[in-house]
């Protein structure tokens, strides 16, 4: 089952595929992209009646159902709360190419917010990573309006 | 917040390359197709269809499929339509024909391009024969398509 | 309360990591032709099909449509569900539904993936494109960022972690369809296994494979006529959480979706000191630190001490609760089916079919499903109808 036997020719066929999507962002995506283009801010959403400050910026919270109400700024430093190092490769599905690789991950709290943001560390060793340690966003000179705008989360002393 | 006029649309790319396993029923009938230019069908031992391509299994009765039979490469053209639209997407450049195809000595028919797109010259029940490709990779395209007979 | 309803037939393939044999229809025809035979039934008796698969990972449009044939589905009543890695048991509590509801008498559901035709890594990063889409590393980094913050939590070790990865590996020598069967893997050996992505090594992630597994639901009357031993159906409860992962709090550690299903599932049957009352457990556990956070979530010790019972051997086939005598989902990983197999597991248990992995006497089995990121089944199947 395994293995086939020599006479049997067993085929596989290689296809590639390329698909395009548009993602509209919404008008809370749409104000916090915005925001960090135009001014390097970056604002949470504060539930009105839980009073967590959302990243990112729900239009709705999900723990009590009700619409989010005042804009906070968060940040730019906040703490690890979980991180990691990729050492495995794999095809990055939007360019069909190999992610490169190692490159630290980590959740980080931003100051002010509740809920951490699923980001990439400049810190990829995991000896010199800890959970708890002070990070700081780096943003890019010429921002998008796009999450790559922050270019990753550098270690800082405090 | 709601006089923003231009809201953000993110492009998003999916690029993934897939492998997809014949098995060993289609195995056989593509390498049938690109060493002896032979077109393959399965009997059903329950309902006696010659299914084509070859299955493995009659999905009617949920039996294996067991005799294979040769069929074609003539056949009656049940269907047809004719592209014109040109599209990215599009598996050739409009104008091109595709049709459903009952070989000689087939129960099922088969979904393949037509070598004709000129309207006037197709004709629901016409003959057609498979044509096949010079260069056969083991391909459901090693038949390059249907050509009308007379 | 529905109407009563059991398990009385499963089939499974051989999983492995690449079956050249067959195309993914025909796969779910082996499982779907295997359930039949074990329940004594042609596809003319089945009433309604359910089919359970990933989305995306196989990159097909009508997917359902696609495999429904091999499933036997032609011209019957037929859904798929698709809820990531819950698939399969989310599969099979709606198989046990539609029993339940009184409107069908034996249904079918088979859960399926075929992994080799695609590629799973960059698919399962395909998350939101907003967010994270720059950073997921597929099931493995994600899992591993929850790791590295469940260690710190409850301070499991590697070594225990890696007693996981063993005991997983030698239980599926038991199990002929097993995909990872390993019984000579010391726990040095998953610890020099490279890492994958911090903390995480190779040896203890679970791998993935081509499979599918079926199984026949049938009501009261059907099931004592035809089974000797039915595996009733006793609580079947899912449970959703966040899915962006910055906003669930200490994810493996609280596991709420977990918890919350479980505690609903046993209240139902009335269960209140797990480890004691079920007799075998089949648990979707992806990786192995997984598998000890489920065992503090599913109650079977106090939270902090679920690494003393993979030290102490209580889940090991001889333990007090043996968890997955099938090697679990870090021996075997069709993704689609992984769920459906743990129910399919439990309920060969109680048929008391379960050949060299048979546990003696099981009269009550619980099972699991996970689903990325915080998706939560569990099931109680039992040797009495309730
Ligand atoms: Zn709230
Ligand atoms: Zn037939």
């Amino acid at each position: 089952m395994k293995r086939n036997s020599q006479q049997e020719e067993l085929l596989r066929v290689p296809v590639h595929m390329k698909l395009h999507y548009r993602f509209p962002a919404g008008a809370h995506y749409d104000k916090f992209f915005e925001e960090m283009k135009e001014t390097g801010k970056i604002m949470g959403v504060k539930c009105p009646e839980c009073e967590r400050v959302l990243l990112p910026p729900r239009p709705v919270c999900g723990e009590c159902f009700v619409r989010t109400g005042e804009w906070v700024q968060v940040g730019p430093k906040g703490t690890v709360v979980a991180y990691t190092s990729i050492y495995f490769p794999f095809v990055d599905g939007t360019t069909g190419k190999p992610r490169p690789i190692p490159y630290g991950a980590g959740l980080i709290q931003l100051d002010g917010a509740y809920s951490a943001i699923n980001h990439i560390l400049e810190e990829g060793d995991p000896e010199k990573l800890h959970i708890g340690m002070r990070v700081e966003a780096v943003l890019t000179e010429e921002r998008e309006g796009n999450i790559g705008d922050i270019l990753y989360f550098k270690t800082i002393e405090e | 917040m709601n006089d923003h006029v231009e809201r953000m649309v993110l492009q998003g790319k999916v690029d993934l390359p897939f492998t997809y396993s014949a098995g060993k029923t289609a195995s056989r009938f593509f390498v049938e197709l690109r060493d002896h230019q032979r077109i393959m069908g399965k009997r059903c031992p329950r309902c006696q269809r010659v299914i084509v391509p070859a299955q493995l299994f009659c999905k009617e009765c949920f039996v294996e499929t067991d005799e294979w039979v040769e069929v074609g490469p003539e056949g009656t053209l049940v269907t047809f339509t004719i592209v014109y639209r040109k599209e990215n997407h599009h598996p050739k450049e409009a104008p091109f024909a595709y049709g459903i195809i009952k070989l000689d000595g087939a129960d099922t028919s088969m979904v393949h391009f037509l070598g004709e797109t000129d309207v006037t010259k197709l004709e629901h029940g016409m003959k057609v024969r498979a044509f096949f490709s010079e260069e056969r990779k083991g391909h459901i395209l090693d038949i390059e398509c249907f050509r009308p007979i007379s | 309360m529905g109407k009563r309803a059991a398990i009385i037939g499963t089939g499974q393939t051989n999983h492995c990591s690449t079956r050249e044999d067959v195309n993914e229809m025909e796969l779910v025809y082996e499982a779907a032709t295997a359930a039949l035979k074990d329940a004594e039934m042609t596809i003319k008796d089945i009433d309604a099909v359910v089919l359970a698969n990933m989305e995306l990972f196989e990159g097909r449009a009508l997917h359902d449509m696609w495999c429904g044939e091999g499933a036997g589905a032609l011209l019957k009543h037929s859904f798929k569900i698709s809820t990531g890695g819950t698939s399969g048991t989310s599969g099979a509590i709606s198989g046990y539904y539609h029993v339940a509801s009184g409107l069908f008498d034996r249904v079918m559901v088979v859960g399926f993936e075929k992994h080799s035709d695609g590629n799973t890594s960059a698919g399962m990063a395909l998350t939101d494109p907003f967010w994270d889409r720059h950073i997921a590393a597929a099931a493995i980094g994600n899992f591993a960022l929850s790791v590295s913050e469940y260690m710190a939590d409850r301070g499991v070790t590697e070594e225990q972690s890696a007693k996981v990865a063993v005991k997983a590996r030698r239980n599926a020598c038991n199990n002929p369809h097993a995909h990872l069967q390993m019984p000579d893997l010391t726990v040095e050996e998953v610890l020099e296994s490279p890492i994958l992505a911090y903390p995480v090594r190779r040896l203890e992630m679970c791998p993935q494979s081509d499979g599918a597994c079926a199984i026949i639901f049938a009501s009261e009357e059907i099931a004592k006529k035809s089974c000797a031993r039915p595996a009733w159906v006793r609580a079947a409860v899912t449970r959703h959480d966040h899915i962006y992962l910055g906003e669930v709090k200490n994810r493996l550690t609280t596991m709420r979706s977990l918890r919350e299903a479980a505690k609903v599932a046993y209240e139902i049957v009335g269960i209140r000191e797990p480890l004691k009352e079920f007799d075998v457990a089949e648990i979707y556990d992806p990786l192995t630190y997984a598998e000890i956070a489920w065992y503090e979530a599913l109650g079977f010790c106090k939270d902090g001490e679920g690494g003393k019972l993979i030290d102490n051997g209580v889940t090991h086939m001889d333990g007090e609760l043996p968890v997955n005598p099938s090697g679990g989902v870090i021996s075997t990983n069709p993704v689609g089916a992984s769920g459906t197999i743990r129910v399919a597991e439990g309920a060969l248990q109680i048929h008391g079919m379960g050949g060299k992995r048979q546990i003696p006497d099981v009269n009550l089995a619980l099972v699991t499903g996970y689903g990325v990121y915080c998706w939560s089944d569990v099931l109680v199947l039992s040797s009495k109808p309730g």
